[in-house]
């Protein structure tokens, strides 16, 4: 019986004692049974000895092949009994890599005083004591010196990477079977799918990543400026060559304000310093109003350039302090601790396809906890679009987080067949309503969900061109896809396969609930769906689970909206009330300029990508099922500066924030949310212990219960005031999704 | 009332989704048509300087708004103190001409504005390039509409064409401006009854 072999070396040794003659040379192999999958490989190491010549020529042979370039000749192969014995020889072991909790990588010394080695920790401590340190001997290794034969015919000093040694194939080869992380803290120790916790324990104190270039922050200097020629001072110059010119005012007015103030002090900044320099901050004029706008953008540019100059270059210090000063500036004094802000900070671990496939047994099965994965997807997002297929079909619930690959393949049938059946076929061979009022509803469905269709997300390669299949016509200038004269009015037809699909799904939505109806709104929650599952009976599933959260959004009377909107009112009172009062004062604190980014989540402020990625953390319900709210609260905040120092009308801040489309940054709003978030808990848990004290029982002599207001009440400042935790509040805490539905549609109701 | 006021033209449009608010707007104000605009949600406005009369010079901000029904509940904040309304349907589209009236009482009925008969309004019929045979709503029929609604002035537009933007944003600016000063006039009327009534009320209030 055989085995595949994964990875093979030959001339690996245990040294049993410091006397070279001890020394016992090896074989180290990585085998996976047909059908297993990669958390069931075993990682062997067995001598020669115990080796008859037969099978040592085969392995040598499969060592050879297995670290050529050109390894796609043929799977190698062993007999399973080489491996089995592994458990009976002295030194010999054999374990699964899925056991292994980290491994550390000693390179030789370059002058070959000694060899480099590998030690490996494994998670069970009895079988830890059972591995042996391995030292390659790269000098005795056919395969190894190969390699370095040919690497030093390319051999280039400034290139910085790894001088190659033995070990290194081993390392390459776990990367594809398994979730391989090294960690910052001593870089010789990887992590074998490390947890979250142990990535943020082995990372936490962020040091300078040395490959950094000398030459990267010049780089990065003209690609910022070339960002502020094209976008920001052409808007303020536009605005300066609309009004009539008068002397510097608008340069005092910047040297003026307080945040270039508050760079301005950072003089070792650069940025700073050009910004300043740059005479064209001395053509800016302005007497006109919504210049105002622009001014506080202008001014959070240079304050976001600042801030991210200080990350990109190590600086993590200087961001954790800004957040801590930040978030804890405004509301109720409640400190943030270390550890809190490292959690949110540690965004730098992405799901991997290897780690990903770690967290499922043979039979496709997790084996960790649902609130696990969660974190690692809260934390770290995914890495590739085609793993986010396999996770968003889990995240929108298509399939139960505790099913098998079977169940999950028995199930997408049913669904496939279900939607063909009960929904798609339904308006595919439909027939005429007998009721005038019903067939003009249907009619006026069709012509609505068509109508946003065709304008949905055109700048996508996968919905630009009007073509059958979905390519640019070689007739027709890639440059004007939409070039056709008669695309403007409703008349043509789509053709393109991808925006096809989009209306037969959304036709099918409207079948399963009938009540809603379509809505605008609801073509840009299902287009993000679409283009990651590129699968239209799966896509409807998923977007019927999306629409099962977010229907409440799309509501006739508009009250499920309406209700977040009360919500982000309390929230905000309750955690930045300084913006709070300032927003009421500029007629805004209904918060109706929020509107748009809380009904399809930010899908219109942000590119695409960040879209999928801002989705993938609000679809955990890691902390709570509204975290749209906090990363609304996170905007708010970050923007609070700006906005209370420049603007004072309704239309001013509607524009601001409209105007903040395309040039936020996500990652940094998302660590913003998830520090309000645990403030936020933290608020709510004092205003509950208080409300506790205010309502305190008596128990009388006789018996009787008396339920007493405190006199505490004289300490009546807004901020300790226990019934700003509202009920709206309350259940932000809540990871219990919100659902509100459409009441039946009634039947004259066309609208 | 604050200058500013005086200042600021505000001007909404509105009307089904599709026939082209946002393309109008943004042909009138910076002169550009993209394919690719997306449904609007929620309201946006630009602003553009206009001269009237040769000397009169004022800001006109023009709102942008959703075509669907539904959100207009919510979007009501930003009615309130306009000086024109603009109603618009799309000449291939017969259903988006009918509801023209359903948009103007829904304005009215939200807006809140101090003499309901005089407001000015302006119905423009969009997508005039599109070829005759596809033109659903005719010349006679939209002036007929235009007629009974008040003598509401009517354009047919091309935000895609660039035909008669210009003139009709002109006759919207005309419009909004005389509303405007209507509106600051009644203000100081509305102020001065204010004093008098609160003399002619001292007496009355010490005798009981």
């Amino acid at each position: 019986m055989f085995t595949e072999l994964l990875f093979c070396k030959s001339k690996v040794f245990v040294h049993c004692s410091s006397k070279a003659d001890d020394n016992i040379a090896g074989f180290l192999l990585i085998t996976r049974d047909a059908q297993q999958t990669a958390l069931d490989a075993t990682l062997t190491w067995i001598p020669e000895k115990e080796l008859d010549k037969a099978q040592i020529n085969e392995l040598m042979r499969a060592d050879m092949q297995l670290s050529s370039e050109t390894r796609s000749n043929g799977k190698s192969r062993v007999k399973k009994e080489v491996i089995l014995q592994a458990l009976y020889i002295a030194w010999a072991f054999s374990i699964k890599v899925s056991s292994i909790y980290s491994i550390q990588f000693r390179p030789p010394s370059p002058s070959g005083w000694w060899f480099g080695s590998v030690a490996i920790n494994s998670k069970n401590l009895r079988e830890q004591d059972s591995i042996p340190i391995l030292f390659f001997h790269d000098k005795v290794c056919p395969s190894t010196q190969e390699k370095q034969k040919q690497l030093s015919k390319s051999f280039d000093p400034f290139n910085g990477a790894d001088i190659y040694w033995g070990a290194n194939d081993f390392r390459d080869s776990l990367l594809e079977i398994v979730d391989l992380k090294q960690t910052l803290v001593d870089p010789t120790v990887w992590l074998v799918n490390a947890t979250m916790d142990d990535l943020r324990n082995f990372s936490a104190s962020n040091p300078k990543h040395e490959s950094q270039g000398l030459n990267e922050p010049a780089a990065q200097g003209n690609k910022f400026w070339d960002v502020v020629d094209q976008a920001k001072w052409n808007v303020m110059s536009k605005f300066a060559d609309l009004t009539s010119k008068s002397t510097n005012k608008m340069a005092n007015m910047f040297n003026q304000h307080p945040l270039v103030k508050f760079v301005d002090k950072h003089n070792t900044n650069p940025y700073v310093k050009q910004i300043l320099a740059n005479p064209k901050v001395q053509e800016i004029q302005d007497d006109f109003d919504s210049a105002k706008i622009y001014l506080a953008k202008w001014a959070l540019g240079v304050k976001e350039q600042a801030e991210k100059y200080q990350t990109t270059n190590g600086l993590d210090d200087t961001y954790r302090r800004l957040l801590f000063n930040e978030l804890g500036s405004d509301g109720e004094d409640v400190n943030l601790t270390d550890e809190e802000v490292n959690v949110a900070m540690q965004r730098s671990h992405p799901l991997t396809k290897q780690k990903w496939d770690s967290f499922f047994d043979s039979k496709g099965r997790l084996v960790i906890t649902v609130q696990e994965v969660k974190d690692f997807i809260f934390h770290g997002g995914v890495s590739d679009a085609d793993l986010r297929k396999d996770i968003w079909l889990f995240l929108l619930e298509v399939y139960p987080w505790d099913s098998s690959l079977e169940e999950r393949q028995i199930l997408e049938k049913t669904l496939r067949d279900s939607y063909r059946a009960n929904y798609k076929c339904k308006w595919e061979y439909r027939e005429t309503h007998s009721d005038e009022d019903e067939e003009a509803y249907w009619h006026d469905q069709v012509l609505r969900i068509e109508k946003d269709v065709k304008r949905n997300d055109r700048d996508l390669p996968l919905y630009k061109y009007n073509t059958e299949d979905g390519n640019a016509s070689p007739n027709c200038q890639q440059a004007e896809p939409l070039a056709d004269d008669t695309l403007d009015n409703d008349s043509w037809t789509v053709k393109n396969p991808h925006l096809q699909k989009l209306r037969s799904i959304l036709l099918s939505y409207n079948i399963y609930n009938n009540d809603l109806g379509y809505v605008q709104g609801m073509c840009d929650l299902l287009s993000p769906i679409y283009y990651i599952l590129k699968d239209e009976e799966l896509s409807f599933w998923a977007f019927v689970s999306l629409m099962n959260r977010m229907e409440r959004n799309f509501l006739r009377d508009q009250s499920g909206i309406r209700d977040q909107m009360l919500t982000l009112t309390d929230l905000c009172q309750l955690m930045l009330p300084k913006m709070s009062d300032h927003l009421a004062k500029c007629d805004s604190s209904n918060l109706f300029f929020c509107f748009r980014m809380l009904i399809v989540w930010f899908k219109r402020e942000f590119e695409f990508g960040d879209v999928c990625s801002i989705w993938e953390v609000f679809l955990t319900d890691f902390y709570s099922s509204q975290f749209q709210l906090f990363f609304m609260l996170a905007i708010l905040q970050k923007n609070s500066l700006p906005v209370m120092q420049n603007l004072d009308q309704f239309d001013q801040v509607l524009k601001y924030f409209n105007e903040l489309k395309g040039s936020m940054d996500w990652s940094d709003l998302m660590i913003r949310s998830e520090l309000l978030f645990v403030k936020f808990k933290k608020i709510m848990d004092i205003l509950e212990r208080r409300s506790e004290l205010n309502e305190y029982t008596l128990l009388t002599a006789d018996g009787n219960v008396i339920t007493e207001t405190s006199a505490i009440t004289a300490d009546n400042s807004s901020q300790t005031n226990p019934s700003l935790a509202t009920d709206n509040l309350k259940q932000l805490l809540s990871k219990k999704v919100v659902i509100q539905r459409e009441p039946p549609r009634e039947k004259h109701s066309v609208r | 009332m604050s200058s500013r006021k005086k200042n600021i033209l505000k001007v909404i449009i509105l009307g089904d989704s599709g026939v082209g608010k946002t393309s109008l707007m943004h042909r009138y104000v910076s002169d550009k048509f993209s394919q690719q605009y997306k449904a609007t949600i929620g309201a946006d406005f630009l602003t553009k300087e206009v001269t009237m009369d040769g000397d009169k010079v004022a800001t006109m901000q023009v709102w942008d708004t959703a075509g669907q029904e539904r959100f207009q509940s919510l979007g009501v904040a930003f009615y309130r103190g306009a000086d024109c309304c603009v109603l618009v349907y799309d000449v291939t589209n017969a259903k988006s001409f009918e509801n023209i009236k359903s948009w103007r009482d829904e304005f009215l009925v939200h807006a809140n504005v101090s003499s309901p008969d005089s407001f000015p309004f302006v119905i423009l019929g969009n997508k005039l390039d599109v070829e005759e045979s596809k033109k659903v709503v005719s010349n006679r029929a939209a002036q007929d509409m235009a007629k009974s609604l008040g003598n509401i002035p009517l354009f047919l537009t091309s935000a895609k064409g660039s035909i008669n933007v210009d003139t009709a944003f002109e006759e919207i600016a005309r419009n909004a401006l005389q509303q405007s000063q209507a509106d600051a006039d009644a203000f100081e009327d509305d102020f001065n009854d204010a004093i008098n009534i609160q003399l002619d009320g001292e007496p009355s209030s010490c005798n009981c």
